[in-house]
């Protein structure tokens, strides 16, 4: 981290900023995880069948993210090697305990449902192959290769049903860490109930997102066009999911605006101050009003599909920003003012080191990696 | 009937992950964590209160001091020093405890009795301040010169 | 019961091997072995996690034969003098750019500005101020950490690395902490830091070493002012008890309701 500035006064142990870069980038991941699986559950559970040309990548999707979502609490832990005490020794008076748990439970869910999904392809891969391959693929499908119409009916009730018990722990896996912030009475930037549901909001928002711009990358690199009904469905989806987010990001603010509390002298010049372009320009503004007027368009009329796509992908990479800014403004902002509410210090993360930009923009990219390995062991796009 | 095979096998493969964990578990979790009083407040390693008792104390406070130095402490009682401990000017005693011959640090400058008598905004009226060496002397009406220090009018143990 | 590939299941495999002429004294057989299997199954999950729940059987200390420790800070004598500050880093090796107690300077001028510092914590004392206009008052106020009753930084520590003792001394186990930091952020008071070599969190600890055995914390030994001053809460006729039995009482931050022990005598309503 480099030299803060400060001004005004600040408790002596407070002008470094602890909470850094990386835990702005933890619910950020965990958030598309969300994202990525609602979509998913969409189709599996909730049967919209237009969402199937992306169902699979969204389930592959949600588990890459998921595999690397421990990552950047790992890299910023004082101890890593401790890490398992969370999951030893768990004080559950304390919202960051559950993080073991949840975690590895929804890791479990995710992975059994993979392995539901893409179980006649494994059974297909292990008959199809030989040598290391076949023994690769057999350990894969646990020796078991009935691939019987009764056997997929188990699976296909399986997976609805490990769809179902995905969705709340999805939202509690994103919920608790909006919990972790909210119920801090220390902090008025961080305390107000709304946290969990702004979190989950914004984590659904920024999980369509990052599956419309995926879908339509890979698509454009496959040669390949994208499915109209799958994209305007989750465009609408989009829209819906962040007019919930954005109605309840400005609550938060109005109510904090208006109450007036003692704290809200030192959070107002916060905001127009130190959070002016994150919180104001980018999050409030430009990355808000624009994919809310774009997203409407294309929800209510019917436009050609290549305005359609261009304006969806515009969209979703500005609301990426957008939930992206949200998670600094709320962890960084945060921080950036003292407790005393009396001054206000500044944070710029290195570009090297344990908790610099470097690390972060790899830990970023590993899940989108793993999704092309995961393709390349167990393909999931659609052969035409 | 008998296509469930493979949901066999995995529940299998999961019983098994679990019970390894709780097997793990138990070889890193120091015996004596656990609940002492309330969940909330007492859950912790057991050992670590008798761990953070035995650290090493190097102040000792006036009344070790007194061992040796019974009379110096008992004038001083009467002094406006009286509530000053001698650790407060003279650093820890365990410094002293190796070798009494060593001598505890004696900061006899200007500067170490001003740390405390310089009139700097916000020291409440009890305490006697002086606004710099220099107007102090001129106050008293004494000659200044530049090696002269406080303790040459004043007994650091008694001093007014 | 090995996996047998040509049946496809070990459940193929026991239905094979039982199905023999005398059915009655094999289904007794296998309904014996499933027994056991379950009952052993069942018994090793029971073991496992009840392994894992904390032991409810160790009960605090019998009676209230403990103490409880109380500090208090009187901010009509401070002087500013930092000596606590220096003696608290020489006594717990606090680092040298975080700090487990510190001096504040509050000066307030005659339109009502505030002006609040801390030179580094005070650990070289303070300079003159700059600060112009009609100073109306101005007080020094040492800080360190409370001690609360209801600690919330207690509370959110999700390792069960920080934790109250009996006698009410809020400490940090650093052989289990995995520097988290949630605990720096739940404090309301700024008293804690994660230390820079041993990346656990750290803080004041009202020199726990020392008054067990008997003596005073280090920064209440050194002050020359008594402004500070650590007793039993427990017996009425420590200096402690009879202070906040006599004089006008204030604690840090009340609304948070995190029941601070460290009391403070002549709390302006501009401190925070």
């Amino acid at each position: 981290m480099l030299e803060a500035v400060t001004q005004g006064f600040l408790y002596p142990n407070e002008v470094e900023v602890l909470w850094s870069l990386l835990i702005v980038l933890y619910p950020y991941i965990t958030g598309l995880v969300a994202g990525a699986f609602i979509v998913s559950s969409l189709y599996h559970v909730f049967g919209r069948e237009e969402l199937k040309p992306v169902a699979r990548f969204a389930l592959v999707a949600a588990f890459s993210f998921l595999l690397f979502a421990c990552t950047p609490l790992l890299f910023h832990l004082g101890h890593p090697e401790r890490a398992f005490n969370i999951m030893f020794t768990p004080k559950f008076t304390s919202a960051m305990s559950g993080f073991g748990y949840i975690y590895t439970f929804y890791l479990i869910i995710v992975a059994l449902e993979i392995w539901f999904v893409f179980r006649p392809d494994m059974v297909r891969l292990a008959q199809e192959s030989i040598g290391l391959k076949k023994l690769f693929y057999s350990v894969l499908s646990l020796g078991v290769f009935d691939v019987s119409e009764k056997a997929l009916h188990l699976d296909h009730k399986i997976t609805t049903f490990l769809a179902a018990v995905g969705i709340p722990s999805a939202c509690v896996l994103h919920g608790y860490v909006g919990f972790l912030f909210g119920s801090l009475k220390s902090n008025p930037w961080w305390s107000t109930p709304l946290m969990p549901v702004i979190f989950l909001m914004s984590a659904i928002v920024s999980g369509i997102a990052v599956l419309i711009v995926s879908y339509a990358i890979i698509m454009k690199l496959r040669g390949k066009t994208v499915d109209s009904a799958c994209m305007q469905s989750l465009c609408g989806y989009l829209w819906g999911f962040f007019i919930v987010d954005v109605t309840l990001e400005l609550l938060e603010l109005l109510s904090m605006g208006y109450e007036g509390e003692e704290s809200w002298s030192a959070i107002s010049q916060l905001i127009g101050g130190r959070l002016q372009f994150s919180y104001v320009v980018l999050q409030l503004i430009v990355c808000s009003t624009i994919p809310m007027v774009m997203l409407g368009i294309v929800s209510l009329w019917k436009l050609k599909e290549s305005t359609r796509n261009t304006l969806g992908i515009i969209s979703s990479v500005l609301l990426l920003i957008q939930v992206l800014a949200m998670r600094w403004n709320v962890v960084v902002g945060g921080q950036l003012f003292s407790k005393s509410l009396r001054g206000f210090t500044s944070y710029m993360p290195s570009f090297l080191g344990r908790e610099g930009l470097l690390v972060a923009l790899i830990l970023f990219a590993m899940p989108f990696v793993t999704m092309y390995i995961i393709n390349r062991i167990l393909p999931y796009w659609e052969k035409e | 009937m008998g296509h469930f095979n493979h949901i066999i096998r995995l529940c299998v493969v999961l019983i098994a992950v679990v019970i390894g964990f709780f097997i793990v578990r138990g070889f890193f979790v120091p015996k004596s964590f656990g609940t002492y009083g309330s969940y909330q407040y007492g859950y912790h390693r057991g050992d670590s209160d008798a761990e953070q008792e035995n650290m090493y104390a190097l102040y000792q406070g006036t009344e070790k001091c007194a061992k040796c130095h019974e009379k110096l402490i008992k004038d001083s009682r009467a002094g406006g020093h009286a509530a000053v401990a001698c650790e407060a000017c003279h650093g820890f005693w365990q410094a002293h405890n190796k070798n009494t011959k060593d001598t505890v640090p004696r900061d006899t400058t200007v500067e170490s009795c001003m740390s405390c008598h310089e009139k700097v905004t916000g020291r409440p009226d009890f305490l006697p301040q002086i606004n710099s060496f220099a107007q102090h002397m001129k106050d008293q009406e004494e000659a200044f010169e530049p090696d002269l220090k406080c303790i040459d009018c004043h007994n650091p143990h008694v001093p007014l | 019961m090995c996996l047998c590939k040509r049946r496809g299941s070990m459940y193929g495999l026991i239905r094979t091997r039982v199905f023999t002429r005398d059915n009655d004294m094999n289904a007794d057989r296998r309904k014996f072995i499933k027994q056991t299997g379950w009952t052993l199954l069942g018994s090793g999950i029971l073991v496992s996690v009840g392994s894992f729940f904390p032991a409810a059987g160790r009960a605090m200390q019998k009676g209230s034969s403990h103490e409880l420790y109380g500090f208090i800070v009187n901010t009509h004598r401070c002087i500013g003098c930092g000596k606590c500050v220096q003696a608290c880093k020489t006594e717990n090796h606090v680092p040298e750019e975080f700090f487990r107690t510190w001096v504040e300077r509050y000066i307030i001028t005659a339109d009502d500005t505030v002006y609040v510092d801390s030179p580094h914590g005070a650990v070289h004392g303070f300079k003159d101020t700059e600060v112009k206009g009609n100073i109306e008052k101005s007080f020094f106020v040492p800080k360190l950490c409370n001690h609360c009753t209801e600690a919330n930084c207690v509370q959110v520590c999700p390792v069960g690395a920080t934790y109250t003792t009996k006698e009410g001394v809020v400490l940090v186990d650093e052989k289990h902490c995995v520097g988290c930091g949630y605990c720096v952020q739940a404090c309301p008071y700024g008293a804690r830091y994660i230390h820079p070599e041993r990346r656990t969190a750290d803080k004041c600890t009202w020199c726990y070493h020392r008054v067990k055995k008997g003596l005073m914390p280090a920064c209440v030994v050194v002050c020359p002012v008594e402004a500070r001053l650590f007793g039993s809460l427990k017996d009425p006729e420590s200096r402690v008890a009879r202070i906040l039995r006599e004089e006008r009482i204030g604690v840090l931050k009340p609304e948070t309701g995190n029941s601070p022990k460290t009391f403070y005598v002549g709390l302006d309503k501009e401190v925070r």
